[in-house]
């Protein structure tokens, strides 16, 4: 029925349920991984939360009121001390609620018992999933290995070609979400927010994927496990703002790092939380306070956002469209406007600091550029040459045709038609939402060098829905934290859909008459 | 044995990119036949005068590569001294350059979004 979000949401209880004979049930979890939850924790930290959820009935819509059941969940043991002291409590006839304990051994025996139908079986690569498990918590999730992982289970490799039923589709579906919450468990408990969004939007893109290659219908327990992961991304985009503004100055790790690190960090938290700030409109995950204060930090967000490779366009991008949509359509054509500028500038073909094509990370970019210099060569870039290419350019250019930029268009003309525009066409329609696409082309486009305003008009505003899952359609943030995961799915037709699905939300259209 | 199977991958990359080429410059009229003959100045003339050139601020030719099989780089050689040195060749290549030049100048001009 319910779990915490760490939000305006509260109940008091960790997890609410109802089990199969109607019983409201209250949980509170706890974690002492691996060890004995001893008598002085318990006295200090659990025993007034536990008398809490004893005492207290559950504040929540549809319940009378009238009885609960309290369990108290650990993932390690407990110490024989507590066990007695939950025991006196239970023994307290003040308390109406009788607290049951489950412990790490509950758990693993059930693990056990529901393992086939619980653990993904298709589980080939189990050295990625090892070395995802074991990777540093506080760097970025190393997303290839979820994505390989993610792909095994829910059939998307080629050599995938077996109908999948749809009971077998829901097992590997929740089998395919509980790895993920195992996998980066490790991130979680560091407190990772951007490794824990990314991971779990790769999951549903995957999840919309396999739907869409499968023919299947997000529904029953497919609907539910999206729904949840839906809310841990929630979650984790409030954690993170909650962080923003216990940090102001947004310093994290080693200070000798922060000149190189701080611009794609700012970059990346002005996409982050525009996402949130979306998704809070729908799904009210802040309280009035703080979602006014998220909506000033976005009007005048740090002034130290970097455009260090094209990927760091995507969620510049997803912040102009929030401005956009909030009232802001002046700052949001001048920051477009910049963006668009600085691209198509830095990749013209004679440009010696191009950017970076967005399939490079920020680590891969700053390799490049604070590793030994080795005239241009670099271990995962080689001497790949980016000047007069793009992969953003149309997409921002498009954006600024759709508000009816036609002066600055004009003036930008000379330098964004002498670029090659690129874009990787994926075959079928579920190749979008996987991290790297099975089969495809790369097509290169060359504007002629006199073009007609009308027909770019006609194309920025040409949507094509076939060319995504239709279930993408009615997920438009999810969309736009995919681009942030995967920065070369902005593409010129992404963007348009995601425009056309906000002004549908919105009611309105933030499309600008030709100001000719 | 490594360095074999390399350049035998290699020569099969090689072959099928210049294949592809080939059709679809052959499409568009853009490949000139010698049919046997051997590669002479005309052959090259008619080349340039095919392709499309970009100059830079100076003028100059920019962006103009050439890709030879190995037992033609001495007849390519010889070529290109005979256009420099041959005055009736020289005088055809320096009007061609100035022909694509004005193309050039005349596709810059008209670089510009209209309506």
């Amino acid at each position: 029925m319910h779990s915490t979000r760490h939000t305006v949401l509260e109940y008091g209880k960790d997890v609410i349920a109802v089990n199969p004979d109607g019983e409201w049930c209250a949980y509170q979890l706890k974690g002492t991984p691996g060890g004995k939850l001893g008598l002085t924790e318990f006295r200090s930290e659990i025993q007034p939360q536990l008398i809490q959820l004893m005492s207290q009935p559950i504040v929540f819509p549809g319940y009378d009121g009238d009885h609960h059941r309290s369990f108290l969940v650990n993932n390690g043991e407990y110490q024989e001390e507590v066990i007695r002291a939950v025991d006196d409590l239970n023994r307290n006839p003040s308390l109406t609620s009788k607290v049951t304990l489950i412990a790490r051994g509950d758990l693993l025996d059930w693990c056990k018992r529901f393992g086939v139908a619980l653990w993904p079986s298709e589980l080939e690569d189990t050295k990625a999933l090892l070395e995802l498990f074991l990777s540093d918590p506080k760097d970025t999730l190393p997303i290839e290995k979820l994505s390989t992982l993610l792909e095994q289970i829910l059939s998307l490799r080629e050599k995938d070609t077996r109908k999948v039923n749809s009971q077998e589709f829901e097992r590997r579906v929740t089998s395919a979400a509980l790895l993920t919450g195992i996998a980066t468990s490790a991130f979680a408990e560091s407190e990772n927010h951007l490794a824990i969004i990314s991971a779990w939007t790769l999951f549903l893109v995957t999840a919309i994927a396999s739907i869409e290659r499968h023919q299947k219908r997000s529904k029953g327990a497919v609907e539910r496990t999206m729904a949840l992961a839906e809310a841990a991304i929630g979650d984790s985009l409030a954690m993170l703002w909650q962080e923003v503004q216990d940090k102001p100055d947004l310093v994290e790790g080693s200070p000798l790092a922060e000149p190189e690190v701080r611009g794609w960090r700012h970059t990346t938290l002005v996409g982050l939380l525009s996402t949130l700030a979306f998704h809070d409109e729908r799904a009210c995950y802040l309280d009035p306070e703080t979602r006014k204060r998220l909506d000033a930090w976005l009007r005048l967000p740090p002034v130290a956002c970097e455009i260090w490779g094209e990927a760091a366009v995507a969620p510049l991008a997803t912040w102009v469209y929030w401005l956009l949509f909030h009232g802001e359509q002046t700052k949001a054509k001048t920051e477009l406007l910049a963006i668009a500028t600085t691209l198509i500038e830095r990749n013209h073909p004679k440009s010696s600091s191009a950017l970076a094509s967005p399939y490079y990370t920020w680590q891969e970019v700053i390799a490049k550029i604070i590793g030994p210099n080795c005239e241009g060569w670099s271990p995962v870039m080689g001497k790949e040459a980016f000047a007069g290419n793009s992969y953003m350019a149309e997409p921002i250019f498009h954006m600024l045709v759709r508000l009816g930029m036609k002066k600055e268009c004009k003036d930008l003309w000379r330098l964004f038609s002498i670029l090659g525009h690129h874009v990787c066409l994926h075959d079928e329609p579920w190749q979008f939402c996987v991290l790297k696409m099975p089969t495809g082309a790369n097509q290169t486009r060359i504007y002629p060098a006199t073009y007609s305003w009308e027909v770019l008009q006609e194309e920025a505003h040409a949507a094509s829905p076939t060319n995504t899952p239709e279930l993408m359609h009615s997920k438009p943030l999810l969309q736009s934290l995919w681009w942030q995961v995967a920065p070369y799915r902005f593409t010129s037709a992404s963007s348009t859909l995601f425009s056309c699905a906000m002004e549908s939300a919105s009611g309105g259209c933030h499309s600008s008459a030709d100001e000719g | 044995m490594i360095e074999n199977l390399a350049d035998e991958m290699a020569r099969d990359m090689s072959h099928h990119m210049f294949g592809s080429i080939e059709k679809t410059l052959d499409e568009y009229d853009q490949t000139v036949h010698l049919h046997g003959q051997p590669l002479g100045p005309e052959a090259v003339l008619e080349m340039l005068g095919k392709m499309r050139m970009d100059f830079d601020d100076a003028g100059n030719p920019v962006g103009l590569s050439v890709i030879v099989p190995p037992q033609l780089s001495e007849r390519w050689e010889w070529v290109v001294q005979q256009i420099h040195e041959d005055p009736v060749l020289r005088k055809k290549y320096d009007e061609l350059i100035e022909q694509k030049r004005g193309e050039w100048r005349d596709r810059e001009t008209a670089r510009k979004l209209v309506g």
